[in-house]
């Protein structure tokens, strides 16, 4: 019981956490602020998914997202400059007042359904995918399809990333 | 995995194989003649996934696991992209070298967005439908961008990707939302828990769960409070690929809406129609409205594209049998007439100057007739005019909404169609009955555009003529859908 009761204080107080710094990350002027707001959001998502027996998805969001992608976010915010598009930012409140609205009509419609009955939780089902050995069967048996789809994806990407990025225009004649 | 699930995916292992490949080619040819050898390379794929289909005629359903199915349905979509892959490749090989996209990638990003969309029309898993969608919206980002020395192109990529991304946040959270209230991800499994349970017991996340799927799939058709984005990303981007996601992206979201909806929700079909109702009407009016005051075609044919995707949304609506395989035909001949239309455009284009305002039309019927003939083919297929495939596409779903005793939603359609005919016509006019204010530039015709023109007249033609045999095939492939 005792346990339970921790567990429930926790993920209440983690789950304010992680909606706080989601907020506050679209919130902040500072861009770096942002990004350390959504490193607090990532790392805040990790704890959810300890609470729920998964350890390895929880390392997985550390690494791969509060570590790989932050990084890159971090580089690239410092690496071009933003100075005039943060001053357009603040001129944008007729947006920023349609945002607070929509939220709030958004959050009262949630609130209205959820009312009417109880969601059935389907934890039973979520703890067993928790570890690295169910994980990686899932992939390559139930997921397999989905997995290689992704490698391709992902290769598609990367040819993309690297066509819109680089240096020379293709074309020998134009300019 | 047996050798039959391996069979389910061949048309995908020969576009991804042939996909690399061009990767690797593309890396030893850089110059023009490279790369149109490539684009035969991309049509042999064509022809190769072409042959591969008739492997599943008359098999039946071949699945893979509970992520996708080789139905009837599965293999007329596929057959529709094999359509747009050949117009657009087709097309493409000359305008690429025109406009200097001296690159293969151009091709590959191609056959990855098609893989894309064969998935999207074949997932019958959440978690497939997904990643399929995204298969086939990124390599179409970069690809918006190519022009990398047009602001508009980079402008239209930017947008469309950001947008897009917003747009694929809300149906992941509709997939997440459908996948808490049922507890499953398979269309089947779904459906089972649904017809297994009181109306009154199922969470009402399922119907926020489909209104944000709703969202999802509206942005990618450009149904109408999402199509803002249209306009500005179909002017901006390469012609070629203007045309390839005009018809193809369409299609492909509609084969993955029609296969969601009618297999998993035809429980709600009575809560969704209302909205789509509305939406169907609205997205058919600004369309067509705005086309109105359109000069440059190119934008025109975007805000008719938006129309377009109400006239589908019509027969989506009527939710018949009748409805459903008008969907199917309709893409088909929209695949024709909208490449087709776009190819005229592609001739048109010289480097930075890429003559798709109105004027660039006028007298164009006397230096060019023929181009001038294909292109009033096309306009009067996309304003419904018999003796075309527009006209025999509007004809089953209007006809659909009206054995559906829908009859203010077909009235609304067919006025919709009325006021399309005057700007579809107006082309027309210019080209035949406007003398041109400055001299028609010499415009160069390469064996393959004129072959993808003279495939999608072809087209047009025998859709509008001697429908029958599609429509059959149409109709065979909705049955095996249920």
């Amino acid at each position: 019981m005792a346990v339970l009761i921790a567990k429930w204080v926790v993920f209440v107080l983690v789950s304010l956490l992680a909606i706080a710094s989601s907020v506050l990350m679209i919130y902040v002027k500072n861009t770096l602020h942002s990004a350390l707001f959504m490193v607090m959001a990532f790392i805040a998502s990790a704890i959810l998914y300890l609470l729920l027996g998964c350890q390895f998805l929880a390392m997985l969001q550390i690494i791969v997202y509060a570590g790989a992608v932050m990084m890159l976010i971090i580089f690239v915010i410092m690496m071009i400059s933003l100075k005039d598009e943060e001053k357009l930012a603040r001129k944008i409140t007729k947006t920023k007042v349609a945002g607070v609205v929509i939220s709030i009509l958004f959050m009262m419609l949630f609130i209205l359904i959820m009312g009417f009955n109880s969601v059935k939780g389907k934890m039973g089902a979520l703890t067993s995918i928790g570890d690295a050995k169910t994980i990686g069967s899932l992939l390559f048996t139930r997921f397999l399809l989905p997995f290689e789809v992704a490698s391709v994806l992902l290769l598609a990407a990367m040819v993309g990333a690297v066509m819109l990025s680089k240096k020379k225009s293709f074309g020998g004649e134009d300019q | 995995m047996n050798l039959n699930q391996i069979m389910t995916l061949l048309p995908l292992i020969i576009l991804a194989s042939f996909a690399m490949g061009i990767l690797l080619i593309g890396a030893f040819a850089k110059n023009a003649k490279g790369t149109s050898t490539i684009g035969y390379i991309a049509l042999a794929s064509m022809v190769f996934v072409f042959l591969s289909l008739f492997l599943f005629v008359g098999k039946g359903k071949m699945a893979f696991g509970s992520m996708m199915r080789m139905d009837v349905y599965s293999i007329f979509f596929n057959l529709v992209f094999v359509v747009i892959g050949v117009l657009t490749i087709l097309a493409s090989i000359s305008y690429v070298k025109i406009t200097g996209i001296h690159s293969g990638e151009y091709y590959a990003l191609i056959l990855f967005s098609m893989i894309g969309m064969m998935l999207m029309a074949s997932s019958t898993n959440l978690v497939m439908l997904f990643i399929s969608l995204e298969m086939m919206s990124i390599p179409i980002y970069i690809m918006a961008g190519f022009l990398r020395n047009d602001d508009r192109s980079i402008e239209a990529s930017m947008k469309y990707f950001l947008l897009g991304a917003f747009a694929s946040g809300f149906f992941l959270y509709g997939l997440t939302l459908i996948y808490i209230s049922t507890g499953a991800t398979s269309y089947q499994a779904i459906a089972n828990f649904i017809a297994g349970t009181q109306r009154w017991n199922l969470s009402k996340l399922i119907w926020v769960g489909i209104a944000f799927i709703t969202i999802g799939f509206g942005f990618k058709v450009a149904a109408f409070p999402f199509h803002a984005w249209t306009p500005d990303v179909y002017e901006g981007a390469p012609t070629s690929v203007t045309a390839y996601m005009a018809t193809g992206v369409k299609a492909a979201a509609f084969a993955a809406l029609v296969r969601i909806f009618f297999s998993v929700f035809s429980p709600f079909q009575h809560d969704w129609t209302s909205i789509m109702w509305l939406i169907a009407v609205l997205t058919m009016t600004v369309g067509n409205f705005t086309a109105l005051v359109q000069k440059n075609v190119k934008r025109m044919l975007a805000y008719s594209s938006i129309a377009h995707a109400g006239y589908l949304l019509v027969a989506f609506v009527a939710g018949n049998a009748m409805g459903r395989s008008s969907i199917l035909f309709y893409l088909l001949a929209y695949a024709f007439m909208n490449i087709g239309a776009f190819t005229i455009l592609m001739v048109m284009a010289k480097k930075n100057d890429y003559h798709e305002d109105l004027d660039s039309f006028a007298g164009l019927g006397f230096k060019y007739p023929l181009t001038a003939l294909a292109m009033s083919v096309f306009m009067f297929s996309m304003a419904g005019i018999p003796p075309t495939a527009g006209f025999i596409g509007k004809f089953y779903i209007f006809s659909a909404a009206v054995k559906s005793h829908d009859y203010w939603l077909a009235v609304i359609g067919v006025l919709n169609s009325a006021v399309s005919v005057y700007y579809y016509l107006r082309v027309v006019v210019y080209m035949y009955f406007k003398e041109p204010e400055e001299e028609i530039p010499t415009y160069r015709f390469s064996a393959p555009t004129v072959f993808s023109i003279v495939l999608a007249v072809w087209g047009v033609l025998q859709l509008g003529i001697l429908p029958g045999d599609i429509l059959n095939i149409a109709r065979h492939s909705i049955m095996a859908l249920m």
